[in-house]
């Protein structure tokens, strides 16, 4: 049985282009990116990669990922797009990285 | 005036009680409502303003002694304006002013009492319908909202950007407990979030409400564990008195994360009480509006489902039928857009186009999400992502049970189709246009899509339905 990762788990795995454009929509709708990573996806609270990504680059964003994909090989990775401005909650969130 | 003139029995024209003042100016705290009058021929429309507002508040059809002991200019509603309806010369809508301590805090028993509660048989008028209310930030204030609201449901259920799919079990009435419960997993394995009961599955003797709570707790349970993601069920917790209503839900609160309720047909306290056990209980509520469209259809008599909306929203569901625009079940886009706005905005400006006769802001009360349910399928995605945005739940009934391969096969086409267009969307593809490609190449990689593209691709319901439009804004003569 397969197990779901919610938003976009139902495509083939993410490639790094398509993380780009997604991390360029959350920066164009200006929401704050947040990185997070966990080994048990299904629960609610994932660790955090650093604080919120503020006023951070598509090519910072994308590092971190990185950085946080190597430190944590075991995990699952996963990007969040914060809306402040919008109901202070999440607009958008999936997993753009896989345990090895 | 003399002791004769004052105690003189007779019937006095409404407008010249002070019920018709188009000089009056609303209070930032009154309760605005817009009528669509038609009066009865001779009538004058503003003897029939003056008398929808009379009869809704303070008067009765003659003078009463005890009117005299009373602050009647206060209590008494006001037509204060009057507009000829576009194309229509038989019709005017009439804005009518009520005082705020008209109605009780926290109401809706009480203000649909007072103001739809006996107007409507009026003889003065050949038909009336409410269009739509304005309700004060001070009168919203008493009223609690949606228990758990968008931003809460989301995080208790961990799915974010992309709309929540759902499907109504079908055949609505007959299977057995474990057959229903077996439908129930198959969606849910398959990829959808939720399932539902259909408005009339309660507890017959076919299937009684325990035994079905039971099994789909089992199904939820399973498909849970096998996907890793959040699902739930919406077990209908209508009955025939609010004791069991509250029986059902106290069980349902160990088996599924959501119940519903046919909100209008258990009245609006049973909904109210039901709305307060949620809150109490962090338990997600979905609206059935069965029985809606005996009174919101017709356009020139009832009340527009906007106001009922408005109701839903304020007494608090967290998930609400709206109309599909592209689906089986009747629907004006515009209008259907606009109340999507009243279930979601904080503030949501007058706009005739769209039938919003008043600004409407929302105060402290959350969102909910609209629920587009009926006729609708995989090849639909584009245009329903695109109409309603990522803040709504899509059902898809036939178009997930009627699939060739079955409902899991139907659940995953539908999550791949929201998948690929709500990535195609974020990319700054142009959805409308590009959707049926979105969806050929997302359907190569899954056989689930291609199948319910080759069923279902073509099929559309755009018979034009005339019954319930928008007036034109203008008429060009």
């Amino acid at each position: 049985m397969t197990t779901r990762l919610e938003t976009f788990s139902f495509l083939p795995p993410l490639d790094r282009r398509d993380v780009r454009l997604q991390i360029e929509h959350i920066l164009a709708e200006g929401w704050l990116p947040i990185v997070e990573y966990g080994t048990d996806p299904t629960q609610f609270l994932w660790s955090w990669w650093k604080l919120p990504l503020m006023e951070a680059t598509v090519e910072q964003v994308v590092e971190e990922i990185d950085a946080c994909a190597r430190a944590h090989p075991d995990a699952y990775v996963r990007l969040v797009g914060w809306d402040a401005a919008g109901g202070q909650r999440p607009r958008i969130a999936f997993v753009v990285r896989r345990p090895r | 005036m003399t002791d004769q003139r004052l105690f003189d029995a007779g019937v006095k024209p409404y407008r010249d009680t002070g019920y018709y003042d188009p000089d009056y100016v609303p209070a930032e705290t009154d309760v605005l409502a817009a009528f669509r009058l038609t009066p009865q021929p001779g009538v004058p429309p503003e003897e029939a303003g003056a008398a929808v507002a009379g009869e809704s508040s303070t008067a009765t059809w003659t003078t009463v002694w005890s009117d005299y002991m009373v602050d009647l200019d206060r209590y008494k509603a006001k037509c204060y304006r009057l507009d000829p309806v576009p194309g229509r010369d038989d019709q005017y809508i009439a804005y009518i002013a009520y005082d705020l301590d008209l109605f009780e805090e926290g109401s809706i028993a009480n203000l649909a009492s007072s103001i739809v509660g006996n107007v409507f048989g009026f003889k003065a008028l050949r038909a009336l319908r409410l269009e739509d209310l304005r309700l004060p930030v001070a009168y919203l204030k008493t009223f609690p909202g949606p228990p758990n609201g968008i931003q809460v449901e989301r995080d208790r259920l961990g799915k974010y950007g992309r709309p929540i799919l759902g499907a109504t079990i079908k055949p609505k009435l007959g299977l057995s407990p474990k057959m229903y419960a077996r439908a129930v997993y198959e969606c849910l394995r398959g990829g959808l979030d939720f399932t539902k009961d259909d408005e009339n599955i309660n507890s017959q003797p076919f299937m009684r409400w325990r035994h079905r709570f039971e099994f789909v707790a089992e199904a939820i349970r399973k498909a849970e564990e096998e996907t890793g993601e959040r699902k739930g069920h919406y077990l209908n917790v209508t009955a025939p008195d609010v004791e069991q209503m509250l029986e059902r839900a106290e069980f349902a609160k160990e088996c599924s994360p959501i119940i519903m309720v046919d909100f209008l047909t258990v009245g609006f306290s049973a909904f109210q009480t039901l709305s307060n056990w949620c809150r109490r209980n962090g338990v997600l509520l979905h609206l059935h509006r069965a029985m809606h469209a005996v009174s919101t259809r017709q356009r020139d008599h009832g009340i527009h489902w906007r106001v009922y909306a408005k109701w839903a929203r304020m007494i608090g569901g967290d998930h609400v039928h709206n109309g599909t625009v592209v689906g089986k079940l009747e629907g004006d886009r515009n209008a259907t857009v606009a109340i999507n706005d009243l279930l979601r905005e904080d503030f949501v400006p007058v706009d005739p186009a769209r039938g919003i006769y008043f600004d409407q802001p929302w105060a402290s009360i959350p969102a909910m999400f609209p629920v587009a349910s009926g006729g609708i399928h995989a090849g639909q995605v584009p245009e329903l992502v695109s109409i309603f945005g990522d803040d709504v739940v899509l059902q898809f009934g036939g178009g997930t049970l009627g699939h060739p391969r079955g409902n899991a096969a139907g659940a995953t086409a539908n999550r791949v189709a929201v998948d690929a267009v709500v990535k195609a969307r974020n990319e700054g593809r142009d959805i409308l246009v590009d959707g049926p490609a979105i969806l050929e190449e997302a359907a190569r990689r899954s056989p689930e899509l291609a199948d319910a593209l080759d069923l279902w691709g073509g099929v559309t319901f755009e018979e034009a339905d005339p019954t319930n439009v928008l007036d034109p804004v203008e008429v060009s003569r």
